[in-house]
């Protein structure tokens, strides 16, 4: 295969495509060549999606083209199964926004459809964050022994929701995000976990409130959870997860995990290094110091599917790990349902 | 202003700590007597003290109409019958946390402090440290608005002095590692976000030894009867001695209250340990607020209905810890003084 730049089309611009559509600018190794939406979409995700298309200077196509070396799937979360479902049947590799998808069982149709068809299926994620490889690196190198014990905390900032999600439903309504916050964001915690430990969930026990949104309210949707997991080989973790009105962070929101070994201890904080900012009118801040951030995270999933459609090498992340991220969101919403410690299905 | 006589029950780490801080604090209280089962170490408590005798009996001391008020350290099941004894001798009374292993035990406490008219409080010594009564403060003071979250990572070393004895591992004297030590940030917690738990699930895990019968590190979630949530994780496994890493998190509907001992990490001392500065001076601060408060200067800042909730939680916690499952705290008191 050429070096030539993949060629990626965003099916459905709706929540962090335009994020997504800087960061393919960016990148040396893709060009997104059109935008795409699905004839049956309601008008507002058609809107979003010729919104970014117009932004971005590409095309909206009315189907995905044949030659497309990858389909980047940025619709609501209920429907990004559907979406990449289809791309993968027409035979497109795939990389799809966080959550995978809304249920445990999309998400196995997802992988064992990209088995069956040899396909890449990666989805957005913070593991390739540079913070969580050094981390990982110094457990690796033995550096705190036997990790027994990981507390993870991931909360965004609710200043931002209105201007961070550009609708707000897409996070609160079920019948777009899936959940609530749960279902957002702790993925991002059972991956941390998982890529820092090498251990896998299998137990869970959440609390989750609706405490400070008004529009997760109304929708009925968590705004914050507190869950206690147990994990493979006596592991034990705590999960702090949510949006609250003002994180413990200068950015957009706090990403941070401590973790005790038996022969040492870890802190790993997604926004450090930094460089403080004291201004001259009080809102003081911090510019995040060298590579970081989402814009970090989708670099890197690009650069690994960039090696995998090319040359067959091995994703860091695939639809197999974010499998397992959705079974233990399922295990969580069932114990919160039933108050009771529930087991996560153990995958194949 | 006559100096308070205060005789302290114990003479253990915690019994010495509190023994410096009443030397400390100068002319506001005199320690006139240790009582003690080891008599060497009764000695060289007393020996610190001018004019303090050592006593093997608490009876000697109950009794003595010279002494004020009886600090009451030592093992924990003593916390119970030395206490009441104290209050229906008509002795003002500081209890060490855990004031007792089960409710029962310390209604009893809050009993005899209701039918003496005397002053009992617990030393929920956590609330003293410089950081925690500033987040308490701007927490009461309204600064982040209606407290709904709290996050408290709390990990200390191993190395405590007397902290791994026969008694402290035994749950049927200490109550077990979550009532023992998880009183401290559960304590916190409930006080921050100013609610009664509703239900509490634990887990724990041991650092170094498999053959610990009760885990020296563990974590706590509780669900708040307002639906509030706190999530606690405690370590005594640091392999660094001292009191080296906490982070806590406070989120209201307004703002976020955030604390971390990273930012002072540079005053531990990696060999002998030293106290960071968010947490040093707790038990001087403590002892000078519960004399005032003997005085009657000052109302108790930590009510017996606050401890109630907290040892509740507790049992509460250490019982998920035990069988796996959530546990409803007890939280309904029939007895006056607890409420």
């Amino acid at each position: 295969m050429s070096n030539t730049p993949l060629r990626a089309v965003i099916f459905s611009g709706v929540r962090h495509a335009q994020n997504y559509a800087d960061v393919i600018a960016r990148h040396p190794d893709v060009e997104l060549i059109a935008m795409h939406e699905s004839s049956d979409a309601p008008d507002w995700a058609h809107h979003d999606t010729r919104s970014v298309a117009e932004r971005t200077g590409v095309p909206v196509v009315d189907s995905i083209p044949d030659d497309a070396d990858l389909v980047i799937v940025c619709s609501e979360p209920t429907r990004h199964a559907a979406c990449a479902l289809a791309a993968m049947r027409a035979g497109h590799h795939v990389l799809i926004d966080k959550p995978a998808a809304t249920t445990l069982a999309d998400a196995l149709t997802l992988r064992d459809t990209s088995r069956e068809r040899q396909l890449v299926c990666t989805v957005v994620n913070r593991t390739l964050l540079s913070s969580t490889r050094r981390a990982k690196a110094t457990i690796d190198a033995g550096h705190i022994g036997f990790a027994r014990s990981v507390d993870v905390e991931f909360l965004s900032d609710g200043a931002q929701f209105a201007t961070a999600v550009e609708r707000p439903e897409l996070v609160v309504d079920a019948s777009l995000s899936g959940g609530g916050e749960i279902m957002n964001f702790m993925g991002y915690c059972i991956d941390s976990v998982r890529a820092l430990t090498g251990c896998e969930p299998l137990e869970m026990f959440g609390y989750a409130t609706t405490a400070f949104s008004e529009l997760h309210r109304e929708a009925g949707a968590e705004d914050v959870a507190v869950v206690s997991a147990s994990f493979t080989h006596g592991v034990v973790a705590t999960i702090t997860v949510g949006r609250i009105p003002a994180a413990p962070s200068a950015g957009p929101g706090a990403s941070t995990v401590r973790i005790v070994g038996s022969h040492g201890h870890l802190f790993v904080d997604d926004s450090k290094p930094a460089v403080s900012v004291h201004r001259a009118n009080s809102e003081d801040g911090e510019i995040h110091a060298g590579p970081g951030g989402e814009h970090e995270a989708v670099t890197e999933l690009l650069n690994d599917v960039v090696g995998a459609i090319r040359h067959g090498s091995p994703l860091r992340y695939g639809i197999d790990d974010a499998a397992i991220a959705i079974a233990a969101i399922e295990a969580t919403y069932a114990s919160i349902e039933t108050g009771l410690p529930t087991p996560v299905r153990q995958l194949d | 202003m006559q100096p308070l006589n205060i005789a302290i029950a114990g003479s253990g780490a915690i019994a010495e700590a509190h023994l410096d801080a009443y030397l400390a604090l100068g002319d506001l209280a005199r320690v006139t007597a240790i009582v003690s089962s080891d008599a060497e170490r009764g000695r060289a408590l007393a020996a610190r003290a001018p004019g303090a005798r050592t006593v093997s009996d608490v009876a000697d001391v109950i009794g003595d109409p010279a002494v004020d008020a009886v600090d009451v350290c030592g093992h924990t099941l003593a916390h119970g019958p030395v206490a009441c004894a104290a209050l229906d001798a008509g002795k003002d009374v500081l209890v060490e946390k855990p004031p007792a292993i089960t409710l029962e035990g310390f209604d009893l406490i809050a009993d005899a402090a209701d039918r003496s008219g005397r002053l009992a409080m617990v030393g929920q010594t956590v609330r003293f440290q410089p950081v925690i009564d500033s987040i308490i403060r701007a927490v009461d003071a309204g600064e982040v608005g209606d407290v709904s979250m709290v996050h408290v990572t709390w990990y200390v070393a191993h190395v405590w002095p007397r902290a791994w004895r026969g008694w402290q591992l035994d749950s049927a004297t200490s109550g077990g590692h979550l009532i023992h030590n998880g009183m401290h940030s559960i304590d916190l917690a409930l006080r921050l976000l100013d609610d009664e738990p509703a239900s509490v699930f634990t887990r724990g895990w041991k650092t170094y030894s498999p053959d610990l019968p009760t885990p020296d590190s563990f974590h706590v979630v509780i669900k708040g009867r307002r639906g509030t949530l706190a999530v606690l994780e405690t370590c005594y496994g640091l392999r660094p001695p001292a009191d080296p890493v906490r982070r806590i998190v406070v989120a209201g509907s307004q703002g976020t209250l955030s604390h971390s001992t990273t930012t002072e990490a540079e005053l531990v001392n990696p060999v002998v340990g030293d106290t960071p500065a968010s947490t040093v001076g707790a038990m001087t601060a403590e002892i000078r607020t519960w004399l005032h408060a003997v005085r009657g200067e000052i109302e108790s800042p930590i009510p017996l209905a606050h401890s109630r909730l907290a040892l509740a939680a507790a049992i509460a916690a250490q019982r998920s810890y035990d069988t796996g499952q959530p546990v409803e705290p007890e939280t309904n008191s029939t007895t006056e003084g607890a409420r």
